[in-house]
């Protein structure tokens, strides 16, 4: 029933806005990092990894959260709108299995976008002039960021839910990410969802900024539980108001 | 008009607005509360222009998305109940644009008020020393107010045009890249950039001493050519959304 529920998930994905803005998204915090790269290469003398401080800069920081938190409203206010709430909910599907599939949807298109921001470093960095190629710890880093995004997820796939609103969930997680900055700084990054990705990527640094990996991958897999476990019981207890 | 405009505040009732606009500023406070939670005793003594020159940035951040938020609510819900043509029967075209616009500029003013009144009590909590600069406070005031007009009346168009509001928040969300990005600009490029206006309007500058790692702030002229610009590109804005919504095919 689960694939059954991905098909149908990926076939509301064809030809969807969705991918205007996984396209044209990373391309800004892309350039902008380059050309800041350029613009203080007396400084910043490290090559790739220098680079990837100001890709990172701006795009883990603020707007990876946000742009997950647009695909995952996107994906529900289909069911938001016209009446698409009483389908789903007399589909016969176990509950869990539409969360799953949107789940899955959602981390397939953040691992795409993850994939894009790859390709954009590697063309960035030869436009920028740096020999060789990517270094693998760059390349883990977007792994690792891209797991660190499994909480944001489910905690989208919860708030977008929940709130009908296209555009609230967005901001909430532009405020989520904006508050990891505090919460890292002061040390405090693992136990907040929207920080893990931030580490994850090692956002900002050239060196590996992870001091406590079973922390990551713990809270990581904490909150990909925790908010799909509160989605079910809401999916379960509520009633669902259509529109 | 009176009539149109009660009719969209009803609209809005139970839609947390405030509660939006509460979370926003708490942002800004935590944001600042952190900021300024180190500050020496001698640096209390410039702690308002520490957060005239911080909180720009701020809205250079967040207010692009924010303020595509609020026009996105204001006319996500016509959208999704198909109601435009409902509205079109029942009232004067030209006053529902005038009504919705009205109560989205009465919430960024509630917004640029809070925003100073956030400034005095950060002064207060945190011991500043500093008297309280009101001209500066007065345009930080009127640039946040004017830069989030204009950027509201130009989401608002956006979003009344375009039914399928991933539109207007990749236009908001991009306009706070853009921002953030001008920054990097000279003055001259980022003029250009009509999300920076908060930044490009800001009435203090900040020095940093390379060598003594010592942070100054220093007062700069408002300048008076790119505000003026920025007032008509309000009006504009404001008759053009008008325009094209009174044209509008439903």
């Amino acid at each position: 029933m689960l694939k059954q529920c991905i098909k149908a998930e990926n076939a509301k994905l064809k030809s969807s806005a969705i991918w205007i803005l996984f396209f044209i998204v990373p391309i800004f915090p892309a350039i902008m990092g380059t050309f800041n790269y350029l613009g203080n290469i007396e400084i910043l003398q490290d090559g790739w990894y220098s680079l990837w401080t100001q890709h990172t800069l701006f795009y883990a920081d603020f707007f990876y959260a946000p742009l997950i938190a647009a695909y995952a409203s996107y994906l529900w206010r289909l069911e938001h709108l016209n009446h698409n709430w009483n389908f789903i909910m007399t589909a016969p599907v176990p509950s869990i299995d539409l969360l799953l599939a949107k789940f899955f949807i959602l981390f397939k298109v953040t691992a795409l976008t993850q994939l894009w921001v790859g390709i954009l470093f590697f063309l960035c960095g030869k436009f920028a002039g740096i020999p060789g190629m990517v270094p693998f710890e760059c390349i883990f880093w977007l792994l690792r960021g891209l797991f660190g995004s499994i909480g944001i997820i489910a905690l989208s796939v919860l708030i977008s839910m929940i709130i009908r609103s296209f555009s609230v969930p967005i901001i909430l997680a532009l405020f989520g990410s904006i508050l990891s900055l505090v919460l890292v700084n002061g040390g405090n990054g693992y136990f907040w969802p929207y920080a893990l990705m931030m580490l994850g990527m090692n956002s900002n640094q050239s060196e590996n900024n992870m001091n406590n990996g079973f922390a990551f991958f713990f809270f990581s897999v904490f909150f990909f539980v925790f908010f799909l476990f509160l989605a079910l019981r809401y999916l379960k207890k509520k009633d669902i108001c259509s529109a | 008009m009176i009539r149109s405009f009660k009719t969209e505040f009803q609209k809005i009732k139970h839609r947390h607005f405030f509660l939006l606009l509460l979370g926003c500023l708490f942002l800004f406070f935590i944001w600042m509360a952190w900021s300024l939670r180190d500050m020496s005793a001698d640096q209390t003594g410039s702690g308002y222009f520490h957060i005239l020159y911080e909180l720009p940035l701020l809205n250079t951040i967040i207010l692009p998305l924010f303020i595509a938020v609020i026009a996105s609510r204001l006319w996500d819900t016509e959208h999704k109940g198909n109601t435009f043509k409902l509205l079109y029967t029942l009232q004067d075209k030209k006053y529902i644009y005038s009504a919705k616009s009205l109560l989205g500029g009465i919430f960024l003013l509630f917004l640029a008020i809070g925003e100073c009144i956030l400034i005095r009590l950060l002064g207060q909590i945190f011991h500043i020393t500093q008297a309280f600069p009101t001209n500066h406070i007065i345009l930080f005031f009127a640039t946040t107010l004017l830069t989030s007009l204009f950027l509201f009346f130009l989401q608002e168009i956006i979003t009344f045009l375009f039914e399928n509001q991933i539109a207007a928040l990749a236009v908001g969300l991009i306009g706070s890249f853009l921002g953030l990005f001008s920054l990097f600009f000279s003055r001259g490029l980022q003029q250009f950039v009509i999300w920076s206006y908060y930044s490009l309007l800001q009435t203090v500058g900040m020095n940093w001493d390379e060598s003594t790692r010592i942070i100054s702030y220093y007062e700069m002229p408002i300048s008076l050519k790119h505000f003026f610009l920025l007032l008509i590109f309000v009006i504009l804005s404001g008759i053009l959304g008008k325009y094209l919504f009174n044209r509008k095919d439903i």
